[in-house]
C-alpha cells in the first residue's frame, strides 16, 4: 500500500542551513519514529525533501512544485516569516495545509496553517516579566532589521510602559551583520548601563554579538543579554565562555527533567551526533509531525478537510510538557520557560509556567490582567 | 440639505468616480518585484495609468490621484518618503504585507485612506481604489470647508474689533460704525474684513 506522502521544506544550503537543520532534524526523526511503529492506519509516512536554499522565493517554488508535481497537501517547514509568507499563497489556493514549527511576532490567523512555535504571548510577556522581577526596568533592544524584531520590539516597549519601565535605546543591525557593526552599539551599551540588553539579533549576528560583549569586558553579571531567540545550538556555536550568565526564553530547554525530554534528547544524539543540542526548533518541528500523525490517525484519510479538523484540539505529550493544538486560533498551547546559560554551556531553568499558556496571535488579551506573578514561578536551585 | 437631496448628491460623486476610474493617476511606490508586478499589472487592467518609483520620489500636489505605498520597503530599508498627511498631495492607499502593529500604526501615522494587503487578491482592489479616493476627497472637502470658515470668523471677529474703535474715536452707534465701515469699502473697492483690518492697524499705530 503506498505511503501517506507529505512535504518537508528547510534551508540545507545558504545562510539558514545551521538554523534550520535543527527542524530539518526534528521532523525527519518524528517521521522515522512513527514509521518504526508500524506508521499510521498501516501505512508509512513518506517525506518528499526539498532544499529551500535560504531563499523565501525557491520556497514558493518548492511547495508549489511539492503539490501541482507529488500532490501533496500537507507541508511541514519554513523559518523565517518571509519564507512562511512567501509559501502562504500557494497554500491557500491550493487549500493545502502547512504546520510551521518556528516561534514567530503573531498577527497572523490563515486556516490552512497550524502553528506550532510560540507567539508574543508565550515569550515576550513571561521574559519581560521575570526581567522586571529580577534585574529591573531600563531595557536596551537590540534586533536585527525586519519585521519579527520590530514587531517583538514594540510589544516589549507596550509592556516596559505598562511596569513602570523604560527602553533606553532600540537599535538595528542589519540581518548579515558582521562583528563590526556590532562595536559602536557596545559601546553605546557600556555607557549607558541598562539593567538588561534585550536581543532579537537573528542568525549568524547572534554569535557576533556575544563575543563582542565578552571582548568589550562587559560581564553577564553586570548586564545581562536576555534572548528569545539565542538557543542550545548558537550556545554551541559561540563556546560557552560567551554565552556563560546570559538569560534566554523559550517554551523548550533541552535541560528539561522528563522522561520524554530524555528519550528525546538521547535519540537526537544518537541519530545525529552526539555534540549536537535539541532546541525550541527542533522540539516544534519534532511535535507537529506527532500532531498531524495523531489527526491522521483519527481520519484515516489525508483529505485537507477532515484532517484540519481533527488537528484542532489534538495534544500531544511533548518533551516540553503536554500541549495542544488551540480549536479555535491555529496556534499551540506550550510552556513558557526562563534559563541561565551556565559555565558549560547548560540552560539552567530559573523559572517556568505551571502548564502551557493560551497562544494568543493577536494580544487581544491586555497583558496586565492575564499574566500575574504567579504565573511563571522560580524553580528551586 | 435635505436628505433627498444629499443622496443625489452623493450618487453623483460616486458614477463620476466610476466613470473617471478609468483616467486615475496611480503612483505605485514600492521595490520592483513579482508581488508589485502583479499590482502594476491589475491597476492597469481595471484602467489607471500607473506609475512606478523607487525609492519614493517628491511628490507634488496634483502630480498623482492615488499614491500607493508599500510600507515594510520603507521601513526596512529606511527610505524616505516625504509625506504631509494632515494636507496630503494625493489618495493614499497603503499597500501592507505584514499585519503587526508595527505596520499598522506607519498606515495609520501616514492617514492611509485604503489598505491592500500582500499577496494580493485583485478582487477588493477596485474597491480600496474607490474608498481611498473618495475619503480623500471628503478630507480635502473639509479641510477646504474649515479654511473658509476660519477665515469668515477671523474676518468677523475683525470688523466687530473695528466697529468698537470707530465707535470709541468717533462718538458713533454700532450701525453707523458699519456704515462708514461699509461706505469706505463700496468706495476703496475692498472687502468689509479688509476695511476693518486697515482701521486696526491704524488704530495700533496711533496708541
Amino acid at each position: 500500500m503506498d505511503g501517506w506522502k507529505v512535504g518537508v521544506l528547510h534551508s540545507q544550503t545558504g545562510c539558514l542551513a545551521l538554523a534550520e537543520r535543527g527542524p530539518l532534524n526534528g521532523t525527519l526523526m518524528a517521521i522515522e519514529e512513527i514509521n518504526a511503529a508500524g506508521g499510521v492506519a498501516g501505512r508509512l509516512i513518506e517525506p518528499v525533501v526539498l532544499d529551500t536554499e535560504s531563499d523565501e522565493n525557491k520556497s514558493a517554488e518548492l511547495v508549489h512544485k511539492l503539490i501541482k508535481e507529488e500532490s501533496i497537501n500537507v507541508v511541514f517547514g519554513g523559518y523565517t516569516s518571509a519564507s512562511r509568507k512567501a509559501m502562504l499563497p500557494v497554500i491557500e489556493k491550493s487549500d493545502s495545509l502547512l504546520f510551521y514549527p518556528i516561534f514567530y511576532e503573531g498577527f497572523e490567523l490563515s486556516d490552512n496553517v497550524f502553528y506550532t512555535g510560540a507567539c508574543p504571548n508565550q515569550y515576550s510577556v513571561p521574559l519581560s516579566e521575570y526581567l522586571f522581577e529580577n534585574y529591573g526596568n531600563r531595557f536596551y533592544l537590540i534586533g536585527s532589521n525586519y519585521v519579527f524584531p520590530r514587531e517583538s520590539n514594540r510589544i516589549l516597549r507596550d509592556l516596559a510602559v505598562q511596569n513602570g519601565g523604560t527602553i533606553i535605546a532600540e537599535k538595528y543591525v542589519p540581518l548579515e551583520a558582521t562583528k563590526d557593526v556590532f562595536k559602536p552599539i557596545i559601546q553605546d551599551i557600556a555607557k549607558l548601563k541598562p539593567d538588561v540588553v534585550i536581543s532579537t539579533i537573528v542568525g549568524d549576528g547572534i554569535m557576533d554579538l556575544y563575543s563582542a560583549f565578552q571582548d568589550a569586558g562587559i560581564s553577564s553579571d553586570e548586564i545581562p543579554i536576555a534572548s528569545m531567540v539565542t538557543s542550545e545550538v548558537e550556545i554551541e556555536k559561540m563556546g560557552h565562555a560567551a554565552a556563560a550568565g546570559h538569560i534566554v526564553a523559550a517554551s523548550y530547554f533541552d535541560t528539561i527533567d522528563s522522561p520524554e525530554n530524555a528519550k528525546f534528547v538521547s535519540n537526537y544524539k544518537s541519530k545525529f551526533g552526539q555534540n549536537m543540542r535539541t532546541n525550541m526548533c527542533v522540539e516544534s518541528a519534532y511535535c507537529q509531525v506527532h500532531l498531524f500523525a495523531h489527526a491522521l490517525n483519527i481520519t484515516q484519510s489525508i483529505d485537507t478537510k477532515a484532517l484540519r479538523a481533527a488537528v484542532l484540539g489534538a495534544q500531544f505529550n511533548a518533551p516540553q510538557g503536554r500541549i495542544r493544538m488551540d480549536v479555535e486560533n491555529h496556534h499551540t498551547h506550550l510552556w513558557s520557560r526562563i534559563g541561565q546559560i551556565e559555565k558549560n554551556g547548560n540552560i539552567q531553568i530559573v523559572a517556568e509556567t505551571k502548564g502551557a499558556i493560551e497562544p494568543d496571535p493577536y494580544m487581544i488579551h491586555h497583558a496586565a490582567e492575564r499574566w500575574q506573578p504567579s504565573l511563571i514561578s522560580g524553580v528551586a536551585k | 440639505m435635505t436628505t433627498q437631496k444629499h443622496q443625489r448628491n452623493e450618487s453623483m460623486q460616486l458614477s463620476s468616480l466610476v466613470r473617471n476610474l478609468k483616467s486615475v493617476r496611480v503612483l505605485l511606490i514600492q521595490p520592483r518585484d513579482e508581488e508589485s508586478e502583479n499590482l502594476y499589472r491589475h491597476l492597469t487592467r481595471i484602467g489607471c495609468r500607473v506609475q512606478t518609483s523607487w525609492p519614493p520620489p517628491e511628490i507634488n500636489d496634483a502630480d498623482f490621484d492615488v499614491v500607493c505605498v508599500a510600507l515594510r520597503p520603507i521601513m526596512e530599508r529606511e527610505a524616505s518618503l516625504v509625506w504631509d498627511s494632515s494636507k496630503p498631495p494625493a489618495a493614499l492607499v497603503a499597500v501592507i504585507d505584514y499585519e503587526n502593529p508595527v505596520i499598522v500604526q506607519a498606515a495609520v501615522e501616514l492617514n492611509a485612506h485604503a489598505v491592500i494587503g500582500l499577496p494580493l487578491r485583485n478582487f477588493g482592489t477596485l474597491a480600496n481604489l474607490f474608498i481611498a479616493l473618495k475619503n480623500f476627497r471628503n478630507d480635502k472637502d473639509q479641510r477646504d470647508q474649515i479654511e473658509k470658515l476660519k477665515r469668515r470668523l477671523s474676518g468677523m471677529r475683525a470688523v466687530s474689533n473695528a466697529k468698537e474703535i470707530l465707535m470709541k474715536n468717533k462718538g458713533v452707534s454700532e450701525s453707523k460704525a458699519y456704515s462708514m465701515i461699509r461706505d469706505q469699502a463700496m468706495n476703496k473697492r475692498m472687502s468689509v474684513q479688509d476695511v476693518a483690518l486697515a482701521i486696526i492697524n491704524a488704530n495700533e499705530i496711533f496708541q
